[in-house]
């Protein structure tokens, strides 16, 4: 059993700088490109939940032979200013709610949520400790329900120009580490990795325990192209320990959507497979 | 202003541009003048300061400017616009391969035919195939591909309200036929259509129409534009 390969896709118009290379005006569009091409899986943008029929969305994905690699959260974070360490509690509070409800859609989908830029920036002042332990506080309330509904949460690393203090493969894997359970993991992913991680193939075998998602993305959200970052070595080491979950691209749809989701699955059979 | 349209997702990228003084345009696109007036302003905006600040001399320098007419089509390739009325760009013709079964295949699931789109028996097994449609103000327009070449769509020559009908081909090459009559065979003017073109108008001065209809020479895709009065 290799590497399971699924690729961002987006149900709304955004503009080419995010990086979701596979668009459609829904869920079932992009499946049916997505299975067409030969992705395993597909990587769900979604902002709120309730605007979704979960079974519909199974059905959907069941059709196309697909499954949902993550369930990701940051639209609410772009959109309606969420976010899990805000200053103000009720919108923490409803941050949380939030999760909770991506978290039942997940369940739905047999998949995890992804949680990147929901996890929010530091305030203005705030210390490493202080954003650290309001983010645990929040953390904690999620955790809670995903143990409950045994359905797992992701955290992603951050790079510094996009987040703070998890910027790092060693740094956000310790904090994860502390909670001591097997249902928040990690979602490692090169971009970050090229600006954070000196040695990104130790980084990678530092997060082995957790890793459940690796993104695949260049320099600038780019598709890669073997000029900025060394894929090969990284497909290596994911190969070497026998990693069986998923790979994912995640990059700009350039030169359209369409030509870079067919581009990144060949990149990713070529080099991951 | 930019506004992104979602009807070519996830194969072309569709923009509407209006009142736009120097629209960076990268990588190869086309361009539609939906203007009934004005022209666009296709070339480098910087060229005359250029020239004023002395680094182009004004007796060497060449015309940087291209004025595109109302109603017409250009293939454009890293450059600026400038418009005051509206004009539709569309990337990404030059990706597709009409002729890879993949693509094909790709865009008949996402684009409905028109006999899904009907449920007329007469379209049944007709090789057209529809983007969703959308309008910005007196604007409407979809994508069609013609899966096969050498295929005419109907015949007709009333629409249900007055309007300017344009036909810009985006990949392969078609025609948009006259006809003298409701007969396949009263075929007597071709306008040609290749890759980034459209065709003269085939109205008159009350929009009035001769029978006419789309060809595909090639597998093609084209854009069905509507400008209403």
């Amino acid at each position: 059993m290799g590497m399971k390969f699924s690729i961002c896709t987006v149900d709304r118009p955004l503009e080419s700088t995010s990086p979701f290379p596979l668009r459609g005006s829904s869920y079932e569009e992009c499946a049916a490109i997505a299975e067409v091409l030969g992705y395993d899986g597909i990587e769900l943008q979604i902002q709120d939940p309730s605007l979704y029929e979960a079974k519909e969305l199974r059905a959907s994905l069941d059709r196309h032979g697909l499954r949902c690699s993550a369930v990701t959260t940051g639209l609410a974070y772009l959109f309606e200013g969420m976010s899990m360490v805000h200053p103000n509690e009720k919108i923490r509070l409803a941050t949380v709610e939030r999760l909770h409800r991506q978290l039942d859609l997940a369940r739905e989908l047999d998949s995890q949520i992804l949680i990147g830029y929901l996890r929010g920036r530091k305030a203005p002042g705030q210390s490493d400790a202080e954003f650290e332990e309001i983010l645990t506080d929040s953390v904690s309330r999620v955790l809670e329900y995903a143990e409950k509904i045994q359905t797992p949460m992701v955290m992603e690393q951050i790079n510094r120009n996009d987040g703070d203090v998890f910027c790092s493969t060693e740094r956000t894997m310790a904090f994860l580490e502390k909670f001591h359970s097997d249902l928040l993991l990690y979602n490692g992913d090169t971009y970050h990795m090229i600006l954070e991680d000196h040695d990104v193939p130790a980084a990678i075998r530092r997060s082995l325990s957790k890793l459940v998602l690796f993104h695949v993305s260049d320099v600038g959200r780019q598709l890669p192209d073997d000029n900025h970052f060394d894929f090969h070595e990284a497909a290596a080491v994911l190969n070497e320990a026998g990693y069986d979950k998923w790979v994912s691209i995640e990059a700009r749809p350039e030169p359209t959507s369409f030509i870079a989701a067919r581009r990144g699955l060949k990149y990713l059979k070529e080099v991951f497979g | 202003m930019n506004q992104k349209l979602t009807i070519g997702e996830p194969f072309l990228e569709t923009r509407i541009i209006e009142d736009e003084s120097a629209f960076s345009v990268k990588g190869p696109a086309i361009l539609l003048n939906l203007d009934t007036v004005m022209n666009i302003s296709v070339g480098s905006v910087f060229s005359d300061s250029a020239e004023e600040s002395g680094t182009i001399s004004k007796s060497t320098s060449v015309c940087r400017i291209f004025s595109l007419p109302p109603l017409q089509a250009a293939q454009i390739c890293d450059t600026h616009i400038s418009c005051k009325g509206k004009a539709l760009l569309v990337i990404g013709a030059d990706t597709l391969d009409l002729g890879d079964l993949t693509t094909i295949d790709c865009l008949r699931r996402i684009w409905k035919s028109n006999y899904e789109l009907t449920h007329q028996e007469s379209q049944r097994g007709k090789p057209y195939y529809k983007s969703p449609r959308t309008s910005i103000d007196n604007v409407s327009m979809n994508f069609v591909l013609v899966s096969e070449p050498g295929a005419p769509s109907g015949i007709h020559c009333k629409h249900a309200a007055p309007i300017r009908e344009l036909h810009l081909q985006i990949v392969g090459e078609g025609c948009v036929d006259l006809l003298a009559e409701d007969d396949p065979s009263a075929v007597f003017a071709s306008l040609p259509l290749a890759s980034g073109s459209t065709h003269v108008p085939e109205w008159n001065t009350e929009l009035v129409y001769p029978w006419h209809r789309y060809r595909s020479v090639t597998r093609s895709i084209f854009m069905a534009v509507e400008i209403s009065e």
